[in-house]
């Protein structure tokens, strides 16, 4: 999976992913489980 | 916040900077990218299928070369996840459907689709909240309610959950 990061602003960071949206999909779920879980120090 | 290919992220700019989110979410542990507990939520949705309530069950299914009951039973046949919340409040873009259900949108959009309507189009599955326009194909209709700004969460769907439709 690959992402692509796009700051937006000085506030928000949009992280597009490649490939086939359900694989997509299933990153993008997986990673904001991942970052509710380790939020940045 | 995330959507059906991307991921929003909101943070406070003063605390942290891009390159320290960025480089936090590529370091971030792969184990726990499968770890997303609400992925096993399985919320069933029971639906009036035709009728009144899925004026386009008939038609859509004509389209795909299928029967009625054909769509219902693989439109009921296992459960979907909701790959985003978006559009109206508690709108959930769900899927994605099998080949046999791929249609795409309505021709001319209603101008007032009523809550609770069942619809697929363009590989997915939606339910409409509240009273909205929609282009999508309306193939029953739920008294589940997907949105009410006063309980917590707001939402009754949430990006991840699994949604096993099933007919009344």
């Amino acid at each position: 999976m690959k992402w692509i990061f796009h700051p937006l602003g000085d506030s928000a960071l949009l992280m597009d992913a490649g490939g086939e949206h359900v694989d997509a999909n299933r990153a993008a779920l997986d990673l904001a489980a991942a970052l509710e879980a380790n939020p940045p120090p | 916040m995330p959507a059906i290919a991307s991921l929003l992220v909101c943070f406070d700019p003063l605390a942290v900077s891009h390159t320290g989110v960025e480089a936090h979410l590529r370091g971030l542990p792969t184990a726990r990218r499968r770890g997303d507990s609400r992925e096993r939520r399985v919320v069933r949705v029971p639906v009036r299928y035709g009728g009144e309530d899925g004026p386009d069950l008939e038609s859509a299914a004509w389209t795909l070369g299928l029967t009625p009951d054909d769509l219902v039973a693989t439109h009921t046949a296992e459960p979907y996840r909701v790959m985003m919340i978006g559009f109206a409040p508690g709108f959930p873009y769900i899927g994605p459907l099998p080949a046999a259900l791929h249609i795409p949108r309505r021709s001319t959009p209603r101008s007032a689709v009523p809550a609770g309507s069942v619809a697929i189009a363009a590989g997915l599955s939606g339910i409409y909240p509240a009273r909205l326009p929609g282009g999508w194909h309306l193939i029953g209709r739920t008294d589940m309610r997907l949105f009410d700004p006063q309980a917590r969460p707001p939402v009754a769907l949430a990006a991840g959950d699994l949604v096993q439709f099933s007919a009344l």
